[in-house]
């Protein structure tokens, strides 16, 4: 969508929802959070939409995802991160490519977990690169803070992953 | 960084220490400090009247890891996430969020001398609090770290004293994860705590976390020392504190338990009970607990008459 | 020469300037141990860029008027996961045993800078 166009609410819903569910599953390892974590997300974007300014779009809406989970927390005063027990053949629905059902059957038995284990700041900065797929500038743009940060988190939470699984 | 014009003719007769942070402030060192990579061992000891307690310890920071290893077991600290080691089980813990640093103004660096230590270049760096000397740092030119401190109580004695005897800068090691996953709880700030003030002698309460399921944790800070009030329901103070020292300030009693890293104060008012951990020094103990939920009934009384009237 | 250790993750990620991607990739052909923490980084990496993505729940849109079910619904989530005893939770001691209280005020300390957090936690509490 080009940055100048000021989209829907619909069409955010359509074309960001599944992102920001899958953002959200990955920071909370829980379905019900992710879910309500993305229904608070949309809420607020519907919300905001109309005082949206056209300019960078995505740096907008990661903004308010993030500032949503931080809420969250707060509004619960602690946050146990806990990942239940997912059964990822549900998500891929009828059909897996075979390449899709090779790469599942690799990955390591508790990435999810180890994913919760790390500290958020890592962890958000991780899932924002690797499942939502935003760039580092992007990354610095929604948490507001240096590209420089960004690098480093992203570096020091795979080298966590790492010493965890292997 | 602090930068001095000095008239040409007068820079000769200046004479400046060459350690790298020589002009910059307090803070300046302070955030420095926590930076730089390093392995090293070291003794750590504090004192508080008859009370004392003193340790070794290992440390190891590392790309933003920190490894710790006393006697009592083992810390590992990345980023907000602390994780300890209790037996063979690990707890970790993550602190969402606090507030931003600030130093007091009541500190300022004094005297700056260069000198040697683990035969490193370093300087020796005075803590004045006013016009009282407070603590005494050697820091090592090269990393920023300090070698040695020193805090003094309000008499000038020697509270607590912390040096490194084995210094490495930059280790190459990393850090590795202990076995297991760390699933963890994570603690944001702005919880309710009506009866703690927002402020104790120069002290500014800048985040109060849930402290298990019924109670918080007020954390108070001046930028060079700080301290936690816990406060829960009565019945909750640690077993420890039964064969702890007493000591009065104002006639009011409290218990303490003094550790090499911190002084522990323990006190209940009739509805509830309160544990005091920091680095701070004891005169500052002192003023402090004036000004928090005093023992006995008068304090209730006194919070309620000052709701009602004030 | 230092390793350049804390870009790796960049160089996979292709957020390096042409300056240090030439920096980098020099070195690392001349480093074993670069080279081998670099393929580690990239494995973690294609982990986590392969985790399965999940369908989110259907409606997306929420419906206008009702009130967020956000807190309701994370209440009866905690109690779900409690009734299952799934939940494999971390030995937590007493909520106001020394070694906790120092923890969670040492957790504290050490992310801003002060007298202590240049030491960092030493010797328990």
């Amino acid at each position: 969508m080009p940055d100048h166009a000021i989209p829907t609410w619909e069409e955010v819903a359509r074309d960001h929802g599944r992102r920001i569910y899958n953002f959200a599953y990955r920071l909370t390892g829980n379905p019900d959070d992710a879910s309500d974590l993305m229904q608070e997300v949309l809420l607020r974007v519907r919300r905001g939409l109309a005082g949206y300014t056209p300019g960078s779009f995505e740096g907008w809406l990661w903004r308010i995802t993030r500032n949503a989970f931080l809420d969250d927390v707060r509004r619960r005063k602690r946050r146990p991160t806990v990942a239940l027990p997912e059964d990822d053949r549900t998500a891929f629905g009828s059909v897996s490519e075979p390449e899709d059902v090779l790469a599942e059957t690799r990955l390591p038995e508790h990435l999810q977990q180890a994913l919760l284990a790390l500290p958020f700041d890592f962890r958000e900065a991780v899932v924002m690169c690797d499942v939502v797929g935003l760039t580092y500038d992007e990354i610095a743009e929604a948490t507001a803070i240096p590209v420089g940060t960004v690098r480093s988190r992203i570096h020091r939470g795979r080298k966590m992953l790492r010493g965890m699984l292997e | 960084m602090i930068r001095y014009s000095i008239p040409l003719a007068l820079a000769g007769l200046i004479l400046l220490p060459t350690a790298t942070y020589a002009d910059e402030g307090l803070a300046d060192v302070l955030e420095s400090a926590m930076d730089a990579d390093f392995h090293g061992s070291g003794v750590v000891m504090c004192r508080w009247g008859q009370d004392s307690a003193a340790t070794t310890y290992e440390v190891t920071r590392s790309d933003g890891m920190s490894m710790v290893s006393g006697p009592a077991g083992d810390f590992i600290l990345s980023g907000s996430l602390i994780a300890t080691q209790s037996g063979a089980d690990w707890y970790a813990l993550e602190v969402g969020e606090w507030s931003a640093w600030n130093l007091s103004e009541r500190y300022s660096l004094g005297d700056r001398v260069a000198t040697t230590r683990l035969g490193r270049p370093a300087t020796e760096v005075i803590v004045m609090e006013g016009e009282r000397k407070r603590a005494r740092l050697v820091i090592d030119d090269e990393s920023t770290v300090p070698l040695l401190t020193e805090v003094f109580d309000g008499n000038g004695d020697v509270f607590r004293f912390a040096a490194l005897v084995e210094f490495i800068a930059a280790p190459v090691t990393e850090l590795e994860m202990p076995e297991g996953f760390m699933e963890h709880e994570m603690l944001m700030s702005d919880v309710p705590s009506p009866r703690l003030p927002g402020a104790a002698f120069g002290y500014s309460r800048t985040d109060t976390y849930a402290m298990g399921d019924t109670g918080t944790q007020a954390f108070y800070t001046d930028g060079l020392f700080s301290f936690s009030v816990f406060e829960a329901g009565l019945g909750t103070r640690p077993a420890e504190f039964d064969s702890a020292t007493r000591f009065e300030v104002d006639g009011v009693a409290y218990s303490r338990i003094v550790t090499p890293s911190n002084v522990w104060v323990a006190w209940s008012t009739p509805d509830r009970s309160y544990v005091l951990v920091g680095d701070l020094p004891p005169d500052h103990i002192e003023e402090v607990l004036r000004r928090l939920p005093k023992p006995g009934f008068r304090g209730v009384i006194m919070r309620l008459l000052f709701r009602l009237f004030g | 020469m230092t390793h350049p250790i804390d870009i790796l993750s960049a160089l996979l990620d292709d957020e390096l300037s042409p300056e240090e991607h030439s920096t980098v990739t020099s070195h690392l052909e001349g480093c074993a141990a670069c080279s081998a923490d670099l393929a580690g980084l990239a494995r973690v990496r294609s982990w986590v860029r392969a985790l399965p993505e999940q369908e989110p729940p259907v409606p997306l849109v929420p419906a206008l008027r009702r009130p967020p079910r956000w807190i309701w619904a994370a209440a009866s989530a905690a109690a779900a996961v409690l009734a299952i005893g799934l939940v494999v939770s971390p030995a937590r001691p007493e909520v106001f045993d020394l070694d906790t209280l120092a923890g969670q005020h040492t957790a504290r300390v050490v992310v801003a800078p002060g007298i202590s957090s240049i030491r960092g936690p030493v010797g328990g509490p």
